[in-house]
């Protein structure tokens, strides 16, 4: 047969593939095509397939080859769609496989500790520690210290309009900070060093408050920091060791090549940073709806339980779930 | 082109991916440079804007009925619920950015909207189609792409309330796509995706020759001269490429590629080599096949100045040379679709 012929021949078929594929585009159009189209569409795929073959053992025009790849590759995306999540697995991906990693990874306990550790310390040496006298006015300078004092004493509340709005506002902000954790430690060094600054200053704004000269700006803070505090600290730390494992997966290969193991280390890293925007979340509408002033929002004993709470909520996901069992062997 | 003596290993300089599918097939891929993929980010910032627009209104729309139901007609509540709007706009928003790539990617077979006009396409490096994993990682690792910022302030065009607002300059997805042989930018290598284009490019059909000197000269061709597979692909390349090319560039093409062929079937050298390569296109694509050769040897032989023998000896003849010279005109050639 002539190649022509062969082309003319082809060519209703080709078309009829290509029409095919543009009708399968979304999910939903495959949904309303009859059982004998989409049977329609795997023989015209296969055809397509040989029709390949033929053209690049034969003598076709490259053109008619150029083409055939591109109606073969056009087909070969709808016949092999993209993996949707799967909502059946996620019960034991949410409640089983992520604490376990996250209770088992030791770029999360190392972000942990540095995190915790310097926040910890700066807050007792912002207290006022003999230790290191005027600690808090080397790190955080007299001016902030003032204006901080200043912000709090004149903290009256919110009208329920503003914690909406300010609800919205921490979801954004609290994901640039998370964001920004995470991004900064995949240059692990630089990433250490922006953790350690946010731990310290941090750390150091609790020192300071817990004994301010002013009750009622010291009241005032407690008050607003109080019941979001476990859910956007626990979330800064968790971001950075999610970015950290990705840093440290640089250099640090486990045999692999050094780009196979980034992609591993990648797609390890998104539950654990799931769970940090998950907590980043739950901080925002915190900050947004309990946390303001009891005045306009709730007293303060109920700030403290929503606090025990949700670091009980913590402990139990991380360490109660998270606990190695005989029964999660293998899966990691 | 290929250098070196030890070529073997070398790949092609060009953009495609090859693919094996389950149906013992290999087929290719083109992937797609920045631009192409900037345009795709461009309509899905648009589309993400035009979301954003329709949300306030709905909001405003929102907004009246209430009013108008309760009777409210400005005051604390007003302010209130217009808070309390803006809030969710704000959510809404956030939600838009972070989560419209990897979503649509995910449910819609590696494409967002932009790329869907764009005709582009998102797919794991072995050709198969992502899963939401690797679109959560891609489109994540895209805050990463697109640094490092410089200051708004630095363009005369911003006022002083953008001094703060920093512009995304792309330079690490843009090294990462330069240094990368499948264009990939840090998200797609963390991923282990590509972008690649999904657009069939034209119906095939042979160029067809309104010149009635190239079946002419197509005649004399002899019926037995082996085409091989990389000269028929040269001269399809060729010939396809005529009307682009120009009639002095395309000549100087078809010189060093007709004029060894020209020798070896004997023809004189005065023929017009474009008109040639034209008429052994037509020779092997469109006129004869291994199968269907019966064109009569004896009126090959008495136009063929020089038939070839079967020992590669060329038989001197005195048949009629045939007078085909460089025309007046050049060869029209040109595509029926």
């Amino acid at each position: 047969m002539k190649v022509s012929q062969i082309i003319e021949q082809r060519r209703p078929m080709w078309r009829e593939l290509e029409n095919l594929c543009e009708r399968m585009n979304s999910a939903a159009s495959i949904k309303k095509l009859a059982p004998e189209t989409i049977c329609r569409f795997t023989t015209l795929y296969r055809s397509a397939c040989a029709d390949l073959a033929l053209a690049e053992s034969y003598r076709l025009p490259p053109n008619t080859v150029d083409y055939l790849h591109r109606l073969v590759a056009l087909a070969h995306n709808q016949m092999y769609r993209s993996k949707r999540y799967q909502w059946s697995t996620w019960k034991d991906k949410i409640f089983v496989q992520t604490p376990a990693q996250i209770f088992n990874d030791t770029s999360v306990h190392v972000a942990m500790a540095v995190f915790w550790g310097l926040f910890i310390l700066s807050a007792y040496l912002g207290a006022g520690s003999p230790v290191w006298p005027g600690f808090a006015e080397q790190v955080l300078g007299e001016t902030q210290l003032e204006q901080m004092e200043n912000n709090f004493k004149g903290f009256s509340g919110r009208s329920w309009g503003e914690n909406n709005f300010m609800a919205g506002f921490y979801v954004i902000n609290n994901g640039s900070i998370g964001l920004a954790c995470f991004i900064m430690m995949l240059s692990v060094i630089p990433g250490f060093i922006t953790l350690a600054f946010n731990a310290v200053v941090l750390g150091c704004s609790f020192g300071v408050m817990l004994k301010s000269d002013s009750p009622e700006a010291s009241a005032n803070f407690f008050n607003f920091v109080t019941a979001h505090g476990p859910f956007e600290l626990t979330a800064i730390a968790l971001s950075a060791g999610a970015g950290l494992k990705i840093g440290v997966s640089w250099w640090k290969t486990n045999g692999y090549s050094r780009i196979d193991n980034l992609i591993k280390t990648a797609r390890e890293t998104v539950p654990i940073a799931m769970c940090a925007v998950s907590l980043f979340v739950l901080a925002a509408l915190v900050e947004g709806f309990i946390s303001p002033h009891p005045e306009t929002s709730f007293p303060w004993i109920l700030k403290g339980m929503v606090a025990i709470f949700s670091s009980g909520l913590l402990m139990f996901y991380f360490v109660v779930l998270g606990y190695p069992r005989e029964t999660l062997e293998g899966r990691f | 082109m290929q250098f070196g003596t030890d070529s073997s290993h070398l790949q092609p300089l060009d953009t495609t991916v090859r693919v094996a599918a389950p149906e013992k097939i290999g087929f290719q891929y083109q992937t797609v440079g920045p631009f192409r993929r900037l345009f795709a980010y461009l309509l899905d910032v648009m589309f993400i804007g035009f979301a954003i627009l329709a949300a306030i209104f709905i909001g405003i729309i929102l907004f009246a009925v209430v009013g108008s139901i309760f009777g409210i007609n400005g005051g604390n509540y007003f302010n209130e619920l217009a808070l309390a709007l803006l809030g969710a706009l704000l959510v809404f928003t956030a939600g838009a950015f972070w989560f419209y790539g990897a979503v649509c990617e995910t449910y819609r077979n590696g494409q967002t909207f932009g790329k869907s006009i764009a005709k582009i396409r998102v797919l794991s490096v072995d050709g198969y189609a992502i899963d939401g994993v690797q679109a959560m990682l891609r489109n994540l690792f895209r805050y990463i792409d697109i640094f490092p910022t410089i200051p708004a302030s630095l363009f005369v065009v911003f006022s002083d309330e953008f001094s703060l607002a920093q512009l995304p300059t792309c330079l690490i997805g843009l090294v990462c796509m330069i240094i990368s042989p499948k264009f990939q930018r840090l998200g797609d290598l963390l991923s282990g995706t590509m972008v690649v284009l999904v657009e069939p490019k034209w119906v095939p059909d042979l160029t067809q020759f309104s010149d009635a000197r190239v079946q002419q000269l197509a005649a004399l061709i002899p019926s037995d001269f082996p085409v091989s597979p990389s000269l028929a692909k040269a001269l399809a390349t060729f010939v396809e490429s005529t009307a682009r090319l120009g009639p002095e560039l395309s000549g100087e093409i078809a010189s060093p590629l007709a004029a060894p062929l020209l020798d070896r079937l004997g023809f004189p050298q005065e023929t017009d080599h474009q008109l040639f390569l034209a008429a052994l296109y037509y020779r092997t694509f469109s006129q004869f096949n291994d199968e269907e050769i019966d064109t009569p040897r004896t009126l090959a032989a008495t136009f063929s100045p020089s038939p070839i023998s079967t020992e590669g000896e060329a038989v001197q003849s005195s048949a009629v040379v045939p007078q085909i010279s460089p025309p007046t005109a050049q060869p029209t050639i040109s595509d029926v679709e």
